[in-house]
């Protein structure tokens, strides 16, 4: 995809705006800190010998976090075409069949 | 011997009814009664072999009765029922008549007792289900049809090859655990591995799924993927390649599905994904690990098919399905948005959602065998679960940026097998004893003690963070109108062209092999017109004297032989 073309498919696509994220963000920040308090507090289960890992999940969560958005970006540059790439033998560029819906709209 | 008939019959019988009803209100109790009466005769089953039937001088036992048969059977009566309810506004007859016959074949197979009854209803699944893609009726639909039925085909080809050997091999035709290694194991494995989307054998749910009609994902979902995972339960349990292979299968998919715009995909890869925690379990083979298989089939067939009713009825609204046409429809569709988000809640495997119940089955198990680098994967794969499946569909379509839509509430027959749905996995997560008591082990383990649930939020909640952190700073992957390529690129686009750069080069050769020919045999043709044409030397009129004097010529030389002699 040329990048004339996927700058024209990101004016079209979702804008994030960040404001209602705030008091998520605060609240999850509250909740993973109990969370990372009460993790020192369970017991260490006599399993794999990577699970005695303090805070594991928490790690596992943000390298996780990591691989893939880092692995995403790349994936993307490589990856991505155009959404007729393989019409018309796919139905990716299709506008699904109007009979087959039922598009009732309410007016604000 | 059991004297039983397969519970797959009343389904194609119903089916075969259903193509002759007219559309009204026995069409449509036949269509949720048969899972109904389906799924309690099952209930009814008793333990054993039987339902004999005579094929080609063959003794077919198309009855095979235990508790992974039966947790199966059950799961895909309801998935049918549930289907059939969500659908129960279509009016094609075509996708009333294969989704009850697909649904059929795939309980048929689940209870199959020998291999050949196992091939005869894994090919009724292939055969049914295509029309579930056909009915979209468009062109793309079309080609995505023929590509999903060729695989499927494919699978089932190579199944009978399998049989066929493992017949001459040992004589006998059972369907039971198998260890990997001769060729006839890798037949029947490869062709289990088709259906159950194996790395790089995956493609055709992500091309298929999503193309098909709106109810027909739904019932899809349910079907032939499971069908598969049972298979493998049933024949390859405890091989350790399956452990790799599901590992592979739990990881790749999650970084396609964060990517994905057209949000049914997304579905269609997390699909995939915990395909692979199934496999991982099926390979570990512990009793603890073959009853999380058994578990997150039921579960995910239940929360996949809340998704893709949730996802589909604002597609029945709209028209559209993907990401960057989507968003703020949550205002004006509440209901189907509340019961998206239970799915989406259970696919994370949230404390007190079902996913939570099923998958921690198979994490534990693998944890018990020793596998640290794939118990790891699946860490993995569970926190990438919760940005795609657990946050990404239900925030792109029903939050995120508003679309301006304002689209009705889902029809009541939807949100009723929604609710229904969303129930199952509410209940199950909150008391899972009723599913486990139906798993094919015994089942001693307790999902709720404090560290786990603990390390379980910790593991969701820090990936939430994450996910709004990346929100605020803009760093979060936007949706973009676009496809990814994926191994599927090889027979979509190279092959093809690849087999016309082969055909110009043979065209080409043998252009030149017809010129050079042709100049050849017009030379030839030349000679001899120049020698036997009308000017030439053999056609001349010879004079009289001449002849003459040529046979005088040979009686003299005839004389002097003779003469000599």
């Amino acid at each position: 995809m040329s990048d004339k073309q996927k700058d024209k498919n990101m004016t079209e696509s979702q804008e994030q705006n960040p404001k209602p994220f705030d008091r998520i963000f605060y609240a999850l920040m509250v909740i993973c800190g109990v969370l990372f308090v009460a993790g020192f507090f369970t017991k260490k289960k006599a399993g794999l010998a990577v699970e005695s890992i303090p805070a594991l999940y928490v790690i596992a969560a943000l390298v996780s976090a990591l691989v893939l958005f880092l692995a995403v970006r790349i994936m993307r540059s490589v990856l991505m075409r155009d959404e007729n790439y393989y019409a018309p033998k796919s139905t990716d560029s299709e506008a699904y069949p109007l009979e087959d819906t039922d598009r009732e709209t309410i007016h604000d | 011997m059991i004297d039983v008939i397969s519970p797959a019959f009343y389904f194609l019988i119903a089916s075969v009814i259903v193509a002759f009803l007219p559309h009204g209100v026995l069409r449509s109790a036949l269509l949720l009664g048969t899972p109904i009466v389906a799924g309690l005769q099952i209930l009814e089953l008793p333990t054993g072999v039987g339902g004999a039937i005579e094929l080609a001088g063959l003794t077919l036992e198309t009855v095979r009765v235990d508790k992974l048969s039966i947790i199966f059977g059950l799961i895909f009566c309801f998935a049918a029922f549930i289907g059939n309810l969500y659908a129960i506004h279509v009016k094609d007859r075509i996708q009333q008549v294969a989704a009850l016959a697909y649904a059929g074949s795939a309980v048929g197979a689940v209870f199959a007792g020998d291999l050949v009854t196992l091939f005869l209803f894994w090919e009724g699944t292939a055969l049914t289900s295509v029309f579930l893609i056909w009915a979209r009726q468009t062109e793309g639909a079309y080609h995505t049809g023929m590509r999903y039925l060729i695989i499927q085909i494919a699978s089932g080809v190579i199944l009978l090859g399998g049989v066929v050997m493992i017949y001459r091999e040992t004589g006998s035709l059972a369907f039971e655990a198998m260890t990997l290694g001769s060729l006839a194991t890798w037949f029947i494995f490869i062709a289990f591995g088709i259906k159950c989307a194996f790395p790089l054998l995956h493609n055709w749910v992500q091309d298929a799924y999503p193309a098909s009609t709106i109810t027909g994902m739904v019932i899809l979902s349910s079907f032939t993927t499971k069908l598969a995972v049972y298979a493998l339960a049933r024949g390859f349990p405890g091989t350790e390649l399956l452990i790799y292979i599901g590992a592979v299968m739990a990881v790749f998919p999650n970084f396609y599905a964060v990517i994905e715009n057209d949000l049914r995909r997304v579905l269609a890869y997390s699909l995939n994904i915990q395909l692979g925690f199934m496999v991982v379990g099926i390979g570990v083979g512990t009793e603890l690990a073959l009853n999380g298989v058994a578990a997150h089939a039921v579960v995910h067939i239940l929360y996949k098919a809340l998704l893709l009713m949730a996802i589909g009825a604002v597609m029945f609204r709209t028209g559209k399905s993907k990401a960057t046409e989507l968003g703020g429809i949550g205002k004006s569709m509440p209901m189907t948005m509340m019961l998206c988000i239970i799915g989406a809640m259970a696919a994370s495997a949230f404390p007190l959602f079902s996913g939570y119940a099923s998958k921690s089955l198979i994490t534990s198990g693998t944890s018990q065998a020793g596998h640290a680098g794939v118990w790891l994967a699946l860490l993995f794969a569970s926190a990438a679960a919760l940005y795609h499946t657990g946050i990404k569909v239900p925030y792109a379509a029903f939050f995120a940026k508003d679309s301006g839509m304002r689209p009705r509430e889902a029809p009541t027959h939807m949100l009723l097998a929604m609710s229904m749905t969303a129930f199952l996995c509410i209940a199950i997560g909150i008391y899972p004893d009723p599913l486990y008591a139906l798993l094919p082990n015994a089942v001693d383990y307790t999902p709720y003690t404090m560290t786990h649930v603990i390390k379980q939020l910790q593991l969701l909640m820090f990936s939430a963070l994450v996910f709004v952190v990346l929100m605020r700073i803009g760093l979060y992957p936007s949706e973009i109108k676009s496809v990814n390529l994926d191994t599927d690129v090889v027979y979509r686009r190279l092959l093809p062209r690849m087999i016309t750069r082969l055909r110009n080069v043979i065209s080409s050769l043998f252009m030149f092999g017809t010129w050079f020919a042709k100049g050849k045999a017009k030379k030839l043709v030349r000679a001899l017109h120049n020698s036997h044409g009308p000017e030439g030397r053999m056609a001349r009129v010879w004079p009289n004297g001449a002849m003459v004097m040529w046979i005088a010529i040979i009686l003299t030389a005839t004389l002097l032989v003779n003469f000599v002699r």
